[in-house]
């Protein structure tokens, strides 16, 4: 079940999503958006679980990344399992994500 | 989605399956879940999976997000055939179509889009793209890893992962019932906001239809005090007299989410594995299963917590439950804000006719027109602050052509005050005999008003005045009031004159003393109240009795009127004061002896 924890650093820590498609990824936005107030700079999404992203799932990545980016903050994705790392690194978006570790 | 799921032999040695797909998104990952599992069934390595499945998503994706109306209505034909060394898809689409283009480019790294053409073709050998009337094909092909070995589909397989499939969509059926049923009902809610709904019985209703909607069985409302000290109760649902839920200190020790979710500003979700504390006041109302509790907030302001509880073990919220708690109780914390302004509201309009009242009385008691006591001329002024003050006078005929002067103080304002002062000025008046007795006339008058005003705790601070024409003086005596200052021709500083005793209320038998002064023709005299000396300017300093001494004394040399006087010395005050609000009343009584 996805959750999402604020923590007083202003980090928004989101675990439980398994798969970010254009199926749900508008959901996502909306729920994320729910807890994204002013004082959030990053977004720590834990990637344990996540086991597919397509196009529209990363798209949604980067706006919350521009959103962020915005007020100098910026989207962390952790535990990234190797076949989102990959396709990360095919689109280039290794680039823009902090990958941790 | 509609599937006609095949399996059979396209050639010899070649298995195919061919998939009809309803023309929208949430059908596509049924789809594609089918295809994956059908492909693992046929010997594809894991790594090949899981780019055969996104480069389908992407194409079937394209195929649903650029149908019309029309092309809404058609399924989507997904073929898939795999060979020894190959595996090839076919998707049948009803777009308008696009030209495949020559090259397939990576847009910018922070560009939201356009990554789909280029993920399918980086995931395949090879791409073509068949453009015709009414239909066109995409055709994707990649070489099969060498150490594949074909494998016959698992029927069995297939049939269990159709019928996760089905769940899948029964779910989501059920959400959209959800969806539909939490819609009516903000929009039932919505009507009334801003309205004068009673807030209970609407927060009542609210989280009963949100227990419903999201399957909870139990919940509790909360909602800081006026003091955000405490938690209050609103809410606990299902209601029960064996329940009852006692307010939480913010500031306290004990242990609750309701608490930890206000102070950190967050949701805090507990179920099996992460239980409520022994000691949390929740567990009375859901001792076992799951539950988020939701700390909700308008405008930066704490409003309070909103708790769901679901009873059994196995179930906890979705994150669409979670989303149904936040959307709700939005609506209640906007209904909450507008009952407290409305509330605001009613209490400002209260205070602002109590004032109106207030000054009505006050205005009342002021004598219309000062009568005449020659040789003494006389000229009067109540100044009233912003908020109406318990300051008033009197001017009453006193018979031989003598008069009764009257300041008083009353300690507060609004209408407590106001009423004093009124029943101060009855209880004057209404002993003529003593008016040539200013000492005794305030003696009696204590006695008469001390059981009211010491029953609620105020006091009248007072200073009488018997103005004697006759023989050219003036007799006081001062209940705890301010001196009468009087200024004689010739002289270069005024003088302060008179005792001060008690105020009225304080001491039921209290003796007041009398003084004579004589008012020799040029003399300027004045009773006022603390309002004068105590004006404060802009920098908050007090004026002082010594300088209000010395500006009396500039009144009597540059003016020979009293209604001058009077003009010259508020004007002065005026400017001392600048910018500054008048805090208190400013109230005077100006005699000139007119030679």
């Amino acid at each position: 079940m996805m959750k999402f924890v604020a923590d007083s650093e202003g980090i928004l820590r989101v675990t439980g999503l398994e798969r970010l498609s254009v199926s749900n990824c508008a959901d996502f936005k909306m729920l994320l958006q729910l807890y994204l107030n002013e004082s959030i700079q990053i977004v720590e999404l834990d990637c344990t679980g996540l086991r597919f992203i397509d196009s529209d799932g990363l798209g949604t990545l980067i706006t919350i990344q521009k959103k962020l980016a915005a007020r100098s903050g910026k989207v962390r994705l952790q535990n990234t399992l190797p076949v989102v790392r990959q396709l990360l690194h095919l689109l280039r978006l290794d680039e823009i994500f902090e990958l941790t570790p | 989605m509609n599937s006609e799921a095949a399996s059979s032999a396209r050639r010899e040695f070649r298995t195919s399956l061919r998939l009809k797909v309803a023309c929208e998104f949430s059908a596509v990952r049924s789809a594609t879940l089918v295809v994956r599992d059908w492909l693992a069934g046929n010997g594809l390595p894991e790594a090949d999976l899981g780019g055969w499945e996104l480069a389908l998503v992407e194409a079937v994706n394209n195929a649903v997000k650029y149908a019309d109306d029309r092309a809404r209505l058609l399924p989507v034909i997904i073929e898939i055939s795999c060979g020894e060394h190959d595996v090839e898809a076919r998707i049948t689409d009803h777009t308008a179509g696009f030209e495949w283009p020559a090259e397939v480019d990576l847009p910018d790294t922070d560009s939201e889009s356009g990554r789909g053409l280029f993920l399918i073709k980086s995931l395949t050998d090879s791409v073509s793209y068949l453009r015709s009337s009414g239909e066109n094909l995409m055709v994707l092909s990649k070489a099969r890893a060498a150490s594949a070995k074909e494998v016959l589909p698992d029927i069995t397989e297939l049939q269990n992962r159709l019928a996760d499939t089905e769940t899948a969509l029964t779910e989501m059926t059920t959400e959209l019932a959800s969806s539909y049923e939490s819609l009516v009902a903000l929009f039932r809610y919505s009507s009334e906001l801003g309205a004068h709904t009673d807030l209970k019985d609407f927060s009542q209703r609210l989280l009963k239809d949100l227990v419903q909607i999201a399957e909870a069985d139990c919940a509790v409302l909360r909602l800081i005090s006026p003091d955000g000290k405490r938690l209050d109760t609103l809410q606990v649902l299902p209601s029960s007299e064996n329940i009852s839920l006692p307010a939480l200190a913010l500031a306290g020790t004990t242990v609750s989410v309701e608490i930890g979710a206000a102070r950190n500003r967050e949701d805090i979700w507990f179920g099996p594995e992460e239980p409520l504390s022994a000691d949390d006041p929740l567990r009375a109302v859901m001792p076992v299963g799951h539950g988020v509790c939701h700390a909700f907030y308008v405008a930066n302001q704490f409003v309070g917590t909103a708790t769901l509880g679901r009873l059994m073990a196995d179930k906890p919220f979705t994150a669409a439950q979670v989303n149904l708690l936040h959307t709700f109780i939005d609506f209640l914390a906007i209904q909450i804000v507008n009952a407290r302004l409305l509330d605001e509201r009613t209490v400002a309009r209260v205070t602002r006719r109590e004032l109106q009242i207030a000054a009505d009385i006050q205005r009342s008691l002021l004598p219309a027109q000062i009568p005449a006591c020659p040789p003494f001329e006389l000229s009067a002024a109540c100044q009233s602050a912003l908020q109406v003050g318990g300051d008033f006078f009197d001017v009453i005929p006193a018979g031989d052509g003598a008069l009764l002067l009257v300041i008083a103080d009353v300690m507060g304002k609004g209408v407590p005050a106001a009423l004093f002062a009124a029943v101060l000025r009855s209880t004057l008046r209404s002993m003529p005999q003593l008016f040539d007795q200013p000492g005794e006339l305030l003696a009696t008058a204590n006695r008469t008003l001390y059981p009211d005003l010491s029953r609620v705790d105020m006091f009248v601070t007072a200073k009488i005045a018997y103005l004697d024409p006759r023989h050219k003086k003036i007799v006081t005596a001062s209940a705890g009031h301010c001196p009468l200052l009087v200024w004689r021709p010739g002289a270069t500083e005024a003088e302060a004159v008179g005792q001060t005793g008690f105020p009225l209320g304080i001491e039921p038998l209290t003796r007041y003393a009398q003084i004579e002064v004589p008012l020799p023709p040029g003399t300027l005299a004045m009773l006022y109240t603390d309002g004068l000396s105590e004006s404060r300017n802009e920098a908050g300093e007090m004026l002082g009795e010594q300088k209000l001494l010395e500006l009396f004394a500039q009144t009597a040399v540059q003016t020979t009127d009293p209604h001058g006087g009077k003009k010259f010395l508020l004007g002065q005050l005026a400017d001392y004061c600048g910018q500054a609000t008048l805090a208190d009343d400013q109230t005077l009584i100006l005699i000139r002896h007119n030679s």
